[in-house]
């Protein structure tokens, strides 16, 4: 039962405060509880030593397992089952185009000028500025050489098979 | 109000050379706001399609990598970036020869209008 | 496989004023970035240089320099790969 838990760990962590669509809107009572038992059922016993877990514990435990499964799980059958009929989407769309006229905001939304150019005091001293030394030019001349050379000599080294046969007996 | 989004967003849709549309949509793929060049293909912004990133994105947050964030799919003539924002998804549509990496860099600009996007979301 | 690029990076970052430099495929995408560069600047990077380049077809790989008073980049783009370079600028002579 311990194992089931190992490699989701890590994932439900790095979600932690986000709420998504996998967040559960009703709290499980057991998980609530011992917010660290999710490491196996040893612990868990050890925890409550004189209290055997009530069947309903154990019901919910269980029923915990398989959601925990069925949304690691990775299912391609899942892919194509859900699809708005047309109305619904119509009517959706009308939805949020209204509900965004309605929307006030404090914020302006506006890009910045395109344009880099702007009025500078003191022209002369930019456009007496040295140009481009020689040896500046020469620099990146051969980064990009090397670099464009260094591309066209780029392969992927092949290591490993791309197709593992899992070892089902 | 919505108009200036709207502006904000058609402006961004002309900073990147051969970038055909911005779409932000809900994971069902219905549209909320949108920046369309005419040349974009229209099947690319079909809500069949676009949701097929909602399910992609959620199955491939299960591959042990943390949650999904981008999908960036290369076809032969069209490329399609899909962002995860959710409750909002962030698409853009551009040609195979177009700057991916400009595409990726207007996420930063797109984000703000994204707080403002959700508000109009979460309320259904 | 990439030890090549990455050398050419570290090589032009050893180089007396050279702040960062940022290397970028075609697409925009970073292939590599040495010293103080930001990533997600490869995108705009190729874009300038793609830009530039429009403005004399005929010919090859213009070198573009952006300054200010105390930095430069230069941006020079071949046929796979764009480059930028992050320097001081040159004391005035």
């Amino acid at each position: 039962m311990g194992c089931c838990w190992g490699s989701c760990k890590e994932d439900s962590a790095s979600q932690g405060g986000d709420t998504n669509e996998r967040t559960h809107l009703l709290v499980d009572p057991v998980s609530n509880n011992t917010p660290a038992q999710r490491a196996n059922s040893d612990d868990f016993i050890s925890r409550y030593p004189n209290s055997i877990p009530k069947k309903t514990d154990e019901q919910s435990a269980l029923s915990r397992i398989l959601q925990e499964t069925a949304t690691n799980v990775i299912d391609v059958a899942a892919l194509d089952s859900h699809n708005l009929e047309q109305h619904e989407y119509k009517e959706r769309s009308k939805q949020y185009q209204q509900r965004l006229l309605m929307q006030g905001s404090s914020q302006r939304w506006h890009l910045s000028a395109p344009s880099l150019l702007i009025d500078i005091p003191m022209p002369e001293k930019v456009l007496a500025a040295p140009p481009l030394s020689y040896a500046d030019m020469d620099m990146i001349s051969l980064l990009v050489q090397n670099a464009n050379f260094a591309l066209e000599e780029l392969k992927v080294e092949h290591r490993e098979d791309l197709v593992v046969p899992f070892r089902i007996p | 109000m919505a108009e200036d989004m709207k502006k904000y967003l058609k402006q961004l849709l002309l900073r990147v050379d051969n970038l055909l549309c911005i779409l932000i949509t809900d994971r069902d793929g219905v549209p909320i706001l949108k920046a369309v060049n005419d040349k974009c293909p229209e099947l690319a912004m079909r809500p069949n399609f676009l949701t097929t990133f909602a399910m992609a994105t959620d199955q491939s947050s299960k591959l042990g990598q943390g949650r999904n964030k981008t999908i960036i799919c290369m076809y032969s003539s069209y490329q399609v970036i899909q962002m995860n924002k959710l409750p909002l998804i962030l698409n853009f549509v551009a040609t195979a020869d177009c700057n991916t990496g400009h595409i990726l860099s207007l996420e930063n600009l797109i984000e703000p209008l994204l707080g403002e996007l959700k508000g109009a979301v979460i309320e259904s | 496989m990439e030890k090549s690029i990455e050398r050419c990076l570290s090589e032009t970052c050893s180089m007396d004023g050279v702040i960062g430099s940022v290397l970028a495929d075609q697409q925009g995408l970073c292939l590599g970035v040495k010293g103080k560069a930001s990533i997600s600047s490869s995108g705009v990077i190729t874009a300038i240089a793609d830009q530039v380049a429009k403005l004399e077809p005929a010919s090859k790989n213009p070198i573009i320099v952006l300054e200010n008073d105390t930095n430069q980049c230069l941006i020079q783009r071949a046929d796979r790969a764009t480059v930028a370079i992050f320097k001081t600028s040159n004391p005035v002579n």
